[in-house]
């Protein structure tokens, strides 16, 4: 992949996290501190400014730059595990030749890196419901397709659902947990804002063609 | 030796209770280090793990390092700073895992220069044990 992708790719997270800013705030201020959407524009933002001294980095390279920042800039727990993910999946990127199956192995290991680091596994109602619905779609489309962005869209889709059923979960991890049953209703932040940052480059992807 | 480093999400807090369990614990002249990694580069709420990570390094050079914290990314992000740390520091690292104005207050009492880090954890536990009767 090449890097101008890369920070374009990048460019277009940042600006559909700023259009869903309020959503997620609004979100997180239902069942947590009301600062999610505040937090990863922040730290996207800082990522965008970072990549302008991105030049002749490899992929690996530049998720170890992603992570950093977003370790210094998000401030909050999400921030930490989106860093800690991207700084886990920085190694098995470290190739020229990437695959299809190379994307999904990404997301799975920050799923186990995720649940390690926030001691929290899939139907607690976090992005780890988002996270783990991409990846069965995923796996589950590239049995019958090598198209990547079609593998991608039901990717997309399946975080998409993964998020939306967050809604009816009892919290279970992070701050929502003290509502107990009293978060049931309220979709989960940080499973939303997965969701957002891969259609966004699903959509970068579909322009491209 | 334990030098202490205090993290929160609020800078602001995190000088206070320092100030706080100086006063408390009468202004002793202190032999180790306490060190405010609370807050963002920005002045926002919230915790830059990067800059704990570095404080940490600092901190390292001479002593131990025992990490006073509140909830949620304040234990994630001290979490990840010590994991970012080269392999022998890591075991130098100890987090306090106990409430962040009582345990800061009482290690002003009980540090010193010859405590390993892992038993003035111990000694804090102890301590807020019998604080609150628990």
């Amino acid at each position: 992949m090449q890097l101008n992708s890369i920070k374009e790719i990048i460019a277009a997270i940042t600006k559909n996290l700023e259009a869903y800013r309020e959503d997620l705030d609004g979100l997180d201020r239902d069942i947590g501190d009301g600062d999610h959407g505040s937090n990863l524009v922040r730290g996207f933002e800082a990522v965008l400014e970072d990549s302008k001294n991105w030049d002749s980095l490899n992929l690996s390279a530049v998720m170890k730059k992603i992570g950093m920042t977003l370790l210094a800039k998000v401030g909050g727990a999400s921030g930490v595990l989106y860093a800690s993910a991207c700084l886990k999946i920085a190694p098995s990127v470290n190739k020229e030749d990437l695959q299809i199956s190379d994307f999904l192995n990404a997301i799975n290991i920050a799923m186990l890196e995720i649940s390690s680091k926030g001691k929290s596994a899939v139907g607690n109602k976090t992005m780890l419901d988002a996270m783990n619905g991409f990846s069965e779609a995923f796996a589950l489309k590239m049995q019958n397709s090598q198209n990547f962005i079609e593998i991608l869209q039901a990717g997309v889709q399946g975080a998409e659902s993964g998020a939306l059923a967050t809604k009816d979960m009892v919290a279970k991890s992070g701050r929502a947990s003290y509502l107990g049953e009293r978060s049931v209703g309220h979709t989960d932040a940080g499973a939303t804002s997965f969701y957002i940052i891969v259609k966004s480059i699903l959509q970068y992807l579909k322009e491209q063609q | 030796m334990a030098n202490l480093v205090v993290v929160s999400h609020s800078f602001v807090m995190a000088a206070e209770v320092i100030n706080f369990a100086k006063v408390m614990s009468g202004n002793k002249n202190l032999d180790y280090k306490i060190i405010n990694a609370a807050g963002m580069s920005d002045g926002s709420f919230g915790t830059d793990g990067l800059k704990i990570n570095q404080v940490l390094i600092g901190a390292l050079s001479d002593s131990e390092v025992m990490i006073f914290h509140e909830i949620g990314s304040s234990i994630l992000a001290s979490e990840m700073a010590i994991e970012m740390l080269e392999d022998d520091l890591k075991s130098k690292v100890v987090m306090a895992r106990l409430p962040l104005v009582e345990s800061l207050f009482v290690a002003l009492n009980v540090n010193s220069k010859d405590m390993k880090a892992t038993v003035l954890q111990d000694t804090l536990k102890e301590e807020i044990k019998n604080l609150y009767n628990i």
